[in-house]
Protein backbone atom coordinates (compact mmCIF):
# COMPACT_ATOMS: atom_id res chain seq x y z
CA UNK A 1 0.00 0.00 0.00
CA UNK A 2 1.58 2.88 -0.78
CA UNK A 3 2.42 5.23 2.02
CA UNK A 4 4.64 8.47 0.50
CA UNK A 5 3.07 12.11 0.63
CA UNK A 6 2.08 12.40 -3.22
CA UNK A 7 2.13 15.56 -5.06
CA UNK A 8 1.65 16.86 -8.68
CA UNK A 9 2.48 19.69 -10.62
CA UNK A 10 -0.01 20.32 -12.93
CA UNK A 11 -1.74 22.94 -15.58
CA UNK A 12 -3.25 22.56 -18.83
CA UNK A 13 -0.89 25.32 -19.60
CA UNK A 14 2.71 24.34 -20.71
CA UNK A 15 5.19 26.83 -19.90
CA UNK A 16 4.21 28.15 -16.38
CA UNK A 17 6.86 26.48 -14.96
CA UNK A 18 5.60 22.96 -13.75
CA UNK A 19 9.19 21.31 -14.50
CA UNK A 20 11.43 24.16 -12.62
CA UNK A 21 9.15 23.68 -9.64
CA UNK A 22 8.59 19.91 -9.22
CA UNK A 23 12.52 19.83 -9.41
CA UNK A 24 13.05 22.23 -6.42
CA UNK A 25 10.09 20.77 -4.22
CA UNK A 26 12.10 17.62 -4.94
CA UNK A 27 14.96 19.09 -3.57
CA UNK A 28 13.72 20.26 -0.88
CA UNK A 29 11.75 17.59 0.05
CA UNK A 30 14.89 15.55 0.08
CA UNK A 31 15.85 17.41 3.28
CA UNK A 32 12.95 15.82 5.10
CA UNK A 33 13.41 12.14 3.42
CA UNK A 34 13.93 10.02 0.14
CA UNK A 35 12.03 11.62 -2.52
CA UNK A 36 11.56 10.27 -5.91
CA UNK A 37 10.92 12.93 -8.66
CA UNK A 38 8.07 11.11 -11.42
CA UNK A 39 8.96 12.84 -14.93
CA UNK A 40 5.21 12.44 -16.93
CA UNK A 41 6.19 14.75 -19.21
CA UNK A 42 6.87 13.60 -22.91
CA UNK A 43 9.13 16.75 -23.52
CA UNK A 44 11.43 15.11 -20.76
CA UNK A 45 12.73 17.55 -19.58
CA UNK A 46 13.47 16.55 -15.61
CA UNK A 47 15.14 13.35 -17.21
CA UNK A 48 17.58 15.48 -19.52
CA UNK A 49 18.32 17.43 -16.30
CA UNK A 50 18.93 14.34 -14.16
CA UNK A 51 21.77 13.16 -17.20
CA UNK A 52 23.21 16.56 -17.24
CA UNK A 53 23.23 16.55 -13.72
CA UNK A 54 24.92 12.87 -13.48
CA UNK A 55 25.94 12.26 -9.64
CA UNK A 56 24.97 15.43 -8.62
CA UNK A 57 21.23 15.42 -8.06
CA UNK A 58 20.38 16.30 -4.54
CA UNK A 59 21.24 13.32 -1.78
CA UNK A 60 17.64 10.81 -1.22
CA UNK A 61 16.32 12.07 -4.59
CA UNK A 62 15.86 10.07 -7.89
CA UNK A 63 14.19 11.15 -10.95
CA UNK A 64 12.02 8.32 -12.91
CA UNK A 65 10.29 8.25 -16.21
CA UNK A 66 6.89 7.06 -16.05
CA UNK A 67 3.54 8.33 -17.12
CA UNK A 68 1.28 5.59 -15.57
CA UNK A 69 -0.36 5.81 -11.87
CA UNK A 70 1.11 2.42 -11.40
CA UNK A 71 4.49 3.61 -11.72
CA UNK A 72 3.53 6.06 -9.22
CA UNK A 73 2.46 3.60 -6.73
CA UNK A 74 5.78 1.57 -7.17
CA UNK A 75 7.50 4.56 -5.87
CA UNK A 76 5.08 5.64 -3.44
CA UNK A 77 5.85 2.57 -1.97
CA UNK A 78 9.48 3.14 -1.80
CA UNK A 79 9.79 6.58 -1.21
CA UNK A 80 8.75 8.91 1.48
CA UNK A 81 7.98 11.76 -1.11
CA UNK A 82 6.67 11.54 -4.55
CA UNK A 83 6.55 14.25 -6.75
CA UNK A 84 5.14 14.25 -10.46
CA UNK A 85 5.69 16.45 -13.20
CA UNK A 86 2.72 16.44 -14.86
CA UNK A 87 2.62 16.95 -18.67
CA UNK A 88 0.93 20.00 -20.32
CA UNK A 89 -3.04 19.99 -21.79
CA UNK A 90 -2.07 17.97 -24.58
CA UNK A 91 -1.93 15.06 -22.63
CA UNK A 92 -4.57 16.21 -20.16
CA UNK A 93 -5.69 12.31 -19.56
CA UNK A 94 -2.51 11.52 -18.00
CA UNK A 95 -2.73 14.39 -15.78
CA UNK A 96 -6.23 13.63 -15.02
CA UNK A 97 -5.17 9.84 -13.83
CA UNK A 98 -2.82 11.43 -11.88
CA UNK A 99 -4.98 14.27 -10.38
CA UNK A 100 -7.30 11.25 -9.39
CA UNK A 101 -4.03 9.34 -7.36
CA UNK A 102 -2.13 11.95 -5.94
CA UNK A 103 -2.54 13.76 -1.94
CA UNK A 104 -1.71 17.34 -3.53
CA UNK A 105 -1.91 19.40 -6.42
CA UNK A 106 -0.01 22.24 -7.10
CA UNK A 107 -1.07 24.18 -9.85
CA UNK A 108 1.94 26.86 -11.10
CA UNK A 109 0.10 30.05 -12.38
CA UNK A 110 2.05 33.08 -14.04
CA UNK A 111 1.01 36.75 -13.72
CA UNK A 112 -0.40 36.37 -17.10
CA UNK A 113 -4.30 36.81 -18.34
CA UNK A 114 -3.24 33.63 -20.38
CA UNK A 115 -2.58 31.86 -17.13
CA UNK A 116 -5.26 33.14 -15.22
CA UNK A 117 -8.23 31.90 -18.07
CA UNK A 118 -6.08 28.34 -17.83
CA UNK A 119 -6.96 28.30 -14.61
CA UNK A 120 -10.37 28.15 -14.93
CA UNK A 121 -10.19 25.16 -16.57
CA UNK A 122 -7.47 23.71 -13.93
CA UNK A 123 -10.25 24.67 -11.08
CA UNK A 124 -12.91 22.07 -13.03
CA UNK A 125 -10.22 19.50 -13.58
CA UNK A 126 -9.50 19.48 -9.86
CA UNK A 127 -13.39 18.99 -9.08
CA UNK A 128 -13.59 16.25 -12.25
CA UNK A 129 -10.83 14.20 -10.11
CA UNK A 130 -12.27 14.49 -6.67
CA UNK A 131 -15.30 12.92 -7.80
CA UNK A 132 -13.02 9.39 -7.23
CA UNK A 133 -9.86 11.34 -5.25
CA UNK A 134 -12.23 13.45 -2.47
CA UNK A 135 -9.49 13.99 -0.61
CA UNK A 136 -6.95 16.03 -3.07
CA UNK A 137 -5.97 19.57 -1.90
CA UNK A 138 -5.10 21.69 -4.82
CA UNK A 139 -3.92 24.89 -4.27
CA UNK A 140 -3.00 27.60 -7.24
CA UNK A 141 0.53 29.31 -6.99
CA UNK A 142 1.54 32.54 -8.55
CA UNK A 143 4.92 31.69 -10.05
CA UNK A 144 7.99 34.03 -11.66
CA UNK A 145 6.13 37.24 -10.26
CA UNK A 146 8.10 40.07 -10.94
CA UNK A 147 8.84 42.79 -8.61
CA UNK A 148 7.19 45.99 -9.14
CA UNK A 149 4.71 45.01 -11.42
CA UNK A 150 1.12 46.18 -10.82
CA UNK A 151 -0.38 43.44 -13.12
CA UNK A 152 1.51 40.41 -10.93
CA UNK A 153 -0.03 42.34 -7.57
CA UNK A 154 -3.62 42.17 -9.51
CA UNK A 155 -3.26 39.06 -10.35
CA UNK A 156 -2.08 37.82 -7.38
CA UNK A 157 -5.51 39.39 -5.78
CA UNK A 158 -7.73 38.05 -8.46
CA UNK A 159 -6.83 34.83 -7.78
CA UNK A 160 -7.88 34.82 -4.56
CA UNK A 161 -11.07 35.13 -5.31
CA UNK A 162 -11.05 31.92 -7.56
CA UNK A 163 -12.19 28.64 -6.75
CA UNK A 164 -9.19 27.15 -5.74
CA UNK A 165 -7.66 28.28 -2.78
CA UNK A 166 -4.24 30.14 -3.63
CA UNK A 167 -0.66 29.82 -1.46
CA UNK A 168 0.54 32.50 0.23
CA UNK A 169 3.78 32.07 -0.76
CA UNK A 170 4.48 32.80 -4.22
CA UNK A 171 7.93 32.17 -6.26
CA UNK A 172 9.58 35.53 -7.93
CA UNK A 173 11.19 35.44 -11.64
CA UNK A 174 14.95 34.79 -10.71
CA UNK A 175 17.26 33.68 -12.65
CA UNK A 176 19.00 31.44 -10.70
CA UNK A 177 16.54 28.99 -10.85
CA UNK A 178 17.53 29.16 -14.71
CA UNK A 179 20.55 28.85 -13.52
CA UNK A 180 20.46 26.07 -11.49
CA UNK A 181 19.05 23.63 -14.16
CA UNK A 182 22.32 24.48 -16.38
CA UNK A 183 24.29 23.57 -13.48
CA UNK A 184 22.67 20.52 -12.95
CA UNK A 185 21.59 21.43 -9.72
CA UNK A 186 18.57 22.20 -7.68
CA UNK A 187 18.60 25.92 -6.27
CA UNK A 188 19.41 24.02 -2.82
CA UNK A 189 23.10 23.24 -3.93
CA UNK A 190 23.56 26.98 -5.16
CA UNK A 191 24.91 27.98 -2.04
CA UNK A 192 24.40 31.87 -0.77
CA UNK A 193 23.28 32.82 -4.24
CA UNK A 194 20.32 30.81 -4.27
CA UNK A 195 19.24 31.88 -0.51
CA UNK A 196 16.48 33.82 -1.76
CA UNK A 197 15.15 30.94 -3.79
CA UNK A 198 15.69 28.41 -1.73
CA UNK A 199 13.49 30.62 1.21
CA UNK A 200 10.55 30.60 -1.32
CA UNK A 201 10.77 26.88 -1.86
CA UNK A 202 10.93 26.41 1.71
CA UNK A 203 7.79 28.36 2.45
CA UNK A 204 5.77 26.62 0.03
CA UNK A 205 6.78 23.40 1.63
CA UNK A 206 5.93 24.36 5.22
CA UNK A 207 2.08 25.88 3.92
CA UNK A 208 1.89 22.07 1.96
CA UNK A 209 3.37 19.85 4.42
CA UNK B 1 -3.47 52.62 -14.92
CA UNK B 2 -4.63 52.26 -11.37
CA UNK B 3 -4.72 48.71 -9.50
CA UNK B 4 -8.46 48.18 -9.56
CA UNK B 5 -8.85 48.76 -13.67
CA UNK B 6 -6.46 46.16 -13.70
CA UNK B 7 -8.13 43.87 -11.59
CA UNK B 8 -11.62 44.96 -12.58
CA UNK B 9 -10.02 43.61 -16.09
CA UNK B 10 -8.94 40.37 -15.23
CA UNK B 11 -11.94 39.83 -13.41
CA UNK B 12 -13.96 40.81 -16.54
CA UNK B 13 -12.06 38.73 -18.67
CA UNK B 14 -12.53 35.70 -16.81
CA UNK B 15 -15.81 35.81 -16.81
CA UNK B 16 -17.14 37.14 -19.70
CA UNK B 17 -13.93 37.98 -22.80
CA UNK B 18 -16.41 38.04 -25.53
CA UNK B 19 -18.98 40.52 -23.61
CA UNK B 20 -16.17 42.80 -22.35
CA UNK B 21 -13.99 42.61 -25.56
CA UNK B 22 -16.21 44.11 -28.18
CA UNK B 23 -15.32 42.60 -32.08
CA UNK B 24 -14.12 45.90 -33.67
CA UNK B 25 -12.82 44.67 -37.26
CA UNK B 26 -15.44 42.46 -38.03
CA UNK B 27 -19.09 42.96 -38.34
CA UNK B 28 -21.98 40.76 -36.88
CA UNK B 29 -23.26 39.72 -40.91
CA UNK B 30 -19.64 39.25 -41.76
CA UNK B 31 -18.89 36.79 -39.04
CA UNK B 32 -22.21 35.30 -39.39
CA UNK B 33 -21.39 34.78 -43.19
CA UNK B 34 -18.15 33.21 -42.50
CA UNK B 35 -18.86 30.96 -39.78
CA UNK B 36 -21.94 29.50 -41.38
CA UNK B 37 -20.11 28.77 -44.44
CA UNK B 38 -18.67 25.04 -45.03
CA UNK B 39 -15.04 24.63 -45.43
CA UNK B 40 -14.27 22.72 -48.63
CA UNK B 41 -11.33 20.95 -49.25
CA UNK B 42 -8.95 23.16 -51.43
CA UNK B 43 -6.92 22.09 -54.35
CA UNK B 44 -3.22 22.72 -54.40
CA UNK B 45 -2.59 25.18 -57.09
CA UNK B 46 -1.12 24.03 -60.71
CA UNK B 47 1.98 24.62 -61.29
CA UNK B 48 2.66 27.37 -63.48
CA UNK B 49 3.25 26.51 -67.04
CA UNK B 50 6.73 26.94 -67.89
CA UNK B 51 7.03 30.33 -69.73
CA UNK B 52 7.62 30.22 -73.06
CA UNK B 53 10.75 31.68 -74.70
CA UNK B 54 10.51 35.42 -75.90
CA UNK B 55 10.48 35.07 -79.51
CA UNK B 56 13.78 37.56 -80.48
CA UNK B 57 13.05 40.73 -80.68
CA UNK B 58 12.42 42.03 -84.43
CA UNK B 59 15.36 44.44 -85.92
CA UNK B 60 13.96 48.36 -85.37
CA UNK B 61 13.96 50.24 -88.33
CA UNK B 62 14.78 54.02 -87.83
CA UNK B 63 14.05 56.02 -91.19
CA UNK B 64 15.25 59.21 -89.96
CA UNK B 65 17.81 57.66 -88.11
CA UNK B 66 21.61 56.37 -89.50
CA UNK B 67 21.87 53.37 -86.62
CA UNK B 68 20.27 50.71 -88.72
CA UNK B 69 18.63 50.94 -92.36
CA UNK B 70 16.11 48.66 -93.89
CA UNK B 71 18.05 46.25 -96.52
Amino acid sequence: MPSAKTFALANLKGGCGKSTLALNLAAGLAQRGSVALLDADPQGALQHWSQWAAGDVSAGMEVHAGSTVERLDELASRFDYVVVDCPPSVDMNITGRFLKRVDQALIPVLPSPLDLWASSSASQAIDKARGSNPGLKAWLLLNQVEDKSALSRAMSQVLGQMPLPILQSTVKRRAVFRLAMLEGKSVYQLGPRARDAVQEIESILQEVL
Amino acid sequence: MSKNTLQDKLKASIQSPAATRPRTTRTAAAKTASESKPVEAVAPAPAPAAKPAKPAEPKKIYLNDDRVWPD
